[in-house]
């Protein structure tokens, strides 16, 4: 008995002292990354709605900037267009048509989405599945700005 | 044994101040993403809101400015859509009706405040649906009595305007409506006896700030009550003048939406607000014309020199030049418009 509760102690001091404080930081720093994540989808937006066009180097920097902060990401952006068409009540029926902007000039009313979708694997989401098989599932978000 | 007791206690409790750190984290990175969105969406919003006016005119310049609502709450929710991955389709955009609590548009000479009304337009027979729309124009009135002072209950009443001297003056003696407008506070003086006060622009600027947070914070009082949300969470304070917080006033043309209650920003129901006003851009007109006699539409400036076309006319919005039966010509409409 008093072999088996010295075992369960053992086992115990590992969890709290190792695992716990790893499993601890590595969710933090995850969620820091995401916060990086979003304030370089910010700063790209708003360079790219005020100046209108988008270039090489705005695209480099925010694969740079996103990819630099710790998590593999794929980023993609794209343009849309608003068109207006009636539809079989004769109602307007706004859509929005995806151009491309390689080397275009957007217009004021274009709309710039920018989706980051998290397709590496973190440490802290591969050590949640091995230690307690919780899955948060993918990590995928958007935002969009308007052209001004 | 009793050692190992308290190491699984101190385990759990360790597994507890973990789970609500997540928590905390995962809260505060989605209200810093809807705050992101909402606000890309109010400043496009706004944007779609502006009729007319000179390129080159700053938001400090905003005397001449034509604001027409029309599509503003529809371009705000299209962006929010858009920001949250969601399908653009009527239902959506219904549905992100219920998280907006109050919208106002604050123009020159007045303000909207966005209602729900019932839909007539969809209206398929089996009840009324209601949808975010823009109630009537609200002036920026102050009520004087006889004498010439201001007085909530007096029965003199005259509209400013935010930026310009303009007003216009009403008064109900007996059976008979006086009306009279004019450009100048000292023409208000002479001819009606009423001077806004020794500091005219800051009074106006009070009152119109007195009146929109009064409004917002009865139609979002409204809309909790049909909700069943509790009380004064949602309570709007504008300011007068600038406060030593920064807090702003509304002193130009601006954009003001309250969102509540949001829950598909995430696992919790989260709140944002968002005030926008920004600089003008010119108004492009829309061109319709027939190509290979199709009929299509694209904006000024975006066909091409040597296109093969004929032009019908000029609209304003797209959406007249869809209802007169045009096309989106997909090819020129991602031209440029005018170069920049």
């Amino acid at each position: 008995m008093d072999f088996v509760n010295k075992i369960v102690t053992v086992v115990l001091t590992f969890i709290m002292l190792v695992i716990a404080p790893i499993t601890w930081e590595y969710v933090r720093s995850e969620m820091i990354t995401e916060r990086l994540v979003l304030n370089e989808m910010v700063q790209f937006l708003d360079r790219v709605t005020d100046k209108g066009t988008i270039t090489a180097e705005d695209l480099d920097d925010l694969y740079l900037g996103v990819n630099s902060t710790g998590g593999t990401y794929d980023v993609e952006v794209k343009r849309y267009v608003r068109m207006s068409t009636s539809d079989e009540f004769g109602n307007p029926r706004t859509i929005y048509l995806s151009v491309p902007y390689e080397g275009e000039t957007m217009n004021l009313g274009d709309i710039v989405k920018v989706t980051v979708d998290d397709v590496g694997r973190s440490p802290a989401k591969r050590l949640l599945w091995t230690l307690l098989r919780v899955d948060a599932g993918e990590s995928r978000f958007s935002l969009s700005a308007m052209v001004r | 044994m009793i050692y190992n007791f308290f190491a699984v206690l101190f385990l759990f409790f360790m597994l507890v101040t973990l789970h609500n750190d997540i928590k905390a984290n995962e809260r505060l990175f989605q209200s810093l993403r809807l705050s992101a969105a909402v606000d890309y969406a109010t400043e496009g919003a706004f944007l779609m809101s502006l009729e007319t006016g000179d390129l080159g005119l700053s938001y400090q310049d905003m005397r001449n400015v034509i604001i027409n609502p029309d599509n503003t709450l529809e371009t705000f929710k299209y962006i929010l859509a858009l920001s949250y991955d969601m399908g653009i389709s009527r239902e959506t955009i219904r549905m992100l009706d219920n998280y907006i609590t109050s919208a106002v548009l604050a123009v020159n000479d007045g303000y909207y405040i966005a209602e729900l009304v019932e839909d007539k337009e969809n209206h398929d027979g089996s009840g009324g649906i209601y949808v975010l729309k823009w109630g009537l124009k609200k002036p920026y009135v102050i009520r004087y009595n006889d004498s010439g002072q201001e007085d909530p209950n007096g029965h003199r009443y005259v509209a400013y305007s935010l930026v310009s001297q303009d007003w216009v003056y009403m008064e109900q003696s007996g059976n008979t409506l006086i009306q009279d407008s004019g450009d100048s506070f000292f023409q208000l003086r002479e001819k009606w006896g009423i001077f806004p006060s020794r500091e005219p622009r800051e009074r106006i600027l009070a009152k119109a700030n007195e009146l929109i947070s009064n409004d917002i914070n009865f139609v979002i009082q409204e809309r909790n009550k049909m909700y069943d949300r509790i009380g004064n969470r949602d309570f709007v304070y504008l300011p007068s003048s600038v406060t030593s917080s920064g807090i702003n006033e509304v002193s130009r043309p601006s954009l003001l939406v309250t969102l509540a209650g949001v829950d598909f920003a995430g696992p919790e129901k989260l709140e944002a607000h968002s005030v926008g006003g920004f600089t003008i851009a010119d108004k492009v007109r829309v061109i319709a014309f027939r190509e290979n006699g199709q009929k299509y539409y694209a904006y000024e400036g975006q066909i091409p020199p040597n296109a093969p076309i004929v032009i019908d006319r000029f609209f304003n919005t797209i959406d007249e030049a869809a209802l007169q039966g045009y096309h989106p010509h997909v090819q020129y409409l991602a031209n440029p418009k005018r170069s920049r």
